[in-house]
């Protein structure tokens, strides 16, 4: 208890020393808690958001990921709804639903525009962010019309209840219209996504591409993320031989896997340069208060404190320094992540192209609070213990007569 | 038996290619209860000698028996060990601990050697009356006096009971008045506590409270 005492009293005898260390372990640990909270905010929007709309698994008709068009209509699934219903019958299967994806002008007397066409089960688990982002009209407006985005509606001075004009290539090739009145209109966070997309009902979808009973995707919801390899084995031997490709997840999103491990590295090395910068000021500054006390250290020495007892002592001020520089540093990180995860950092074109929508939105995790807390008191741990290595090793002479 | 024999002590210090001999061939013993000056002029020895007495450096060469154990070579835990239980410093620059009250830095010895609280309360109590420093007890260093501060210094030097107190210039940087007051505490508590002290000074006016006095010259004792 003496050497936290001497200890908390020599921080608050020399205030502008302490002030300088204190913040040193603030700014490492406030950029450690910030940076963390964005990667792990990425990490999170893909679990959540991104999965939410990929689903875990998806059964996709073989040729399909081969066509140089991302909008072909050639390859589709025969009786999806046989796939549906297999899907639906295995351990941890949450939903299964159907999509058709197609490419379609979009029409109205003024201007046409090129969309991605979107057929769509209302019943649909996976419409769940999609119903959230809609502003005007409801998610039912599928079954007798479509959704186009509050951009779009923008760009080509439709709202809602107008008629539009779809123009699509059908099945066998031809061009066939239909016209829809728009039955809604969404805003989500990417703007890309509402520059890009329209959705209907699949029924509708089928009916304009001339393509009864097929589509182009199963996804598959799971209750738990790591299933889908088990539920994908399944599928794959229940329709073996037959022209589906089944993925999971990771084999869907295989380049933004890669691209969170490369964020993973980036925050490894940020923190170990966050670290090794912060750790210098502590240790320099550390270093310097230990020099000033130096005869008091001789004294301690001479009256019959062990170099033990003198490397408990000064660790002892570093451990102090690195509690209260840590929940300095945390009261400085934590606001900044939870401003970032209610209103997002915006990267406009960088995260979209990375298809994570126009911002980052960060998260706040408890894991992160106690590790980065941890790794404030750790450096000035180190800085101290360093400091303390140093004097220890000089004689009593030698630090009762230190000038 | 005498507390301390001190052998053919020599102490040679080293700056750069150049040898000096701080102390050559010193010899003599200090008996229990002795007061003791070391007199002479700067340069003489007189600290080198006093830090040897007091295990806080290593001799080139001789020996210091301290109650027939040689203290000099023994490892560094063990020197404070004895320093913290057999031997009490009083520095000429008082070398109290400035963030600590009078009571706290009285203490610190104590709870070092793992004194019980009660036995460290009312050791500190006897202390603080007898060096007069009751009205003062929670005052920080800073807030002292030069002859306050060393009275500290005296209490804490004798708070673990020890067998030896060595006083390096102890009144160098009081007034003579001052000087001579702890001086003769430093005697009356010699008497009372039956504590041996070993000090330096060239303060010719105080070796009258000496028992001995020891002159240094050059390194080696003339009388």
């Amino acid at each position: 208890m003496i050497f936290l005492k001497i200890a908390l009293l020599n921080l608050r005898s020399h205030p502008r020393r302490t002030a300088v260390i204190i913040t040193a372990i603030a700014l490492a640990v406030g950029i450690m808690e910030t940076v963390a909270g964005m990667v792990d905010g990425m990490r999170n929007n893909f679990f959540t958001n991104m999965l939410e709309e990929s689903g875990h698994i998806q059964v996709i008709a073989a040729g399909k990921e081969d066509s140089l068009d991302p909008f072909s209509i050639e390859h589709t699934l025969d009786e999806y709804t046989d796939i549906i219903d297999t899907a639906r019958s295995l351990p941890g299967v949450e939903d299964a639903s159907p999509f058709l994806t197609f490419g379609a002008l979009l029409i109205t007397e003024e201007k046409n525009i090129f969309m991605a066409g979107n057929g769509i089960s209302s019943a649909s688990g996976f419409n769940k962010s999609l119903d959230e982002s809609i502003v005007k009209g409801s998610l039912n407006g599928i079954e007798d019309g479509v959704l186009i985005s509050r951009e779009t509606a923008r760009l080509m001075k439709l709202d809602y209840g107008d008629t539009v004009i779809i123009l699509v290539e059908d099945s066998e090739g031809a061009p066939y219209y239909l016209s829809f009145p728009v039955r809604g209109i969404y805003q989500t966070k990417s703007s890309d996504f509402d520059n890009m997309n329209l959705f209907m009902s699949i029924e509708q979808a089928q009916e304009l591409l001339y393509l009864p009973g097929r589509a182009s995707t199963v996804k598959l919801k799971l209750t738990d993320k790591d299933l889908a390899q088990t539920a994908a084995e399944h599928l794959a031997q229940a329709y073996a031989g037959m022209p589906v490709v089944i993925k999971t997840w990771r084999q869907i999103h295989g380049n933004f896997m890669l691209l969170i491990d490369l964020f993973d590295l980036f925050i490894y090395i940020m923190n170990l340069f966050t670290v090794i910068v912060a750790a210098a000021v502590i240790t320099n500054s550390v270093l310097m208060n230990m020099f000033d006390r130096a005869r008091e250290f001789g004294t301690m020495r001479a009256v019959g404190l062990k170099k033990s007892g003198l490397f408990a002592l000064i660790t002892t001020e570093g451990l102090s320094l690195g509690f209260l520089g840590s929940l300095a540093g945390l009261a400085l990180g934590i606001p900044v992540v939870l401003y970032f995860q209610e209103y997002g950092l915006d990267f406009g074109a960088i995260s979209e192209s990375f298809g994570m929508g126009s911002a980052f939105y960060f998260h706040l995790t408890a894991k992160y609070i106690i590790l980065n807390f941890a790794s404030g008191i750790l450096i000035a741990l180190a800085g101290a213990a360093y400091a303390a290595w140093v004097i220890i090793r000089k004689s009593v002479i030698d630090t009762l007569s230190w000038r | 038996m005498a507390l301390i024999k001190i052998t053919d002590l020599h102490k040679q210090y080293h700056l750069g290619r150049t040898t000096i001999a701080a102390l050559k061939g010193i010899s003599f013993d200090i008996e229990a209860g002795d007061f003791i000056t070391i007199l002479g002029p700067s340069g003489c020895g007189k600290t080198t000698l006093l830090n040897l007495i007091g295990s806080i450096d290593d001799p080139s060469s001789g020996s210091i028996l301290f109650e027939d154990q040689n203290i000099c070579g023994l490892s560094d835990n063990r020197k404070s060990e004895i320093r913290l239980t057999k031997i009490g410093f009083i520095f000429q620059s008082f070398n109290l601990i400035p963030v600590l009250n009078v009571r706290e830095n009285i203490e610190f010895p104590m709870i070092l050697a793992n004194a019980p609280p009660r036995t460290r309360t009312a050791r500190i109590d006897e202390l603080v009356e007898t060096v007069g420093l009751k009205d003062f007890e929670l005052h920080k260093p800073d807030e002292l006096s030069g002859g306050q501060r060393q009275r500290v210094a005296i209490a804490r030097a004798l708070v673990n009971r020890p067998k030896l107190v060595i006083a390096d210039e102890p009144t160098a940087n009081l007034d003579s008045v001052t000087g001579t007051m702890i001086i003769e505490e430093m005697k009356a508590l010699n008497e009372q506590e039956k504590v041996t002290f070993v000090f330096s000074t060239h303060n010719q006016d105080v070796m009258k409270y000496a028992k001995r006095i020891i002159r240094l010259k050059d390194g080696a004792i003339v009388s």
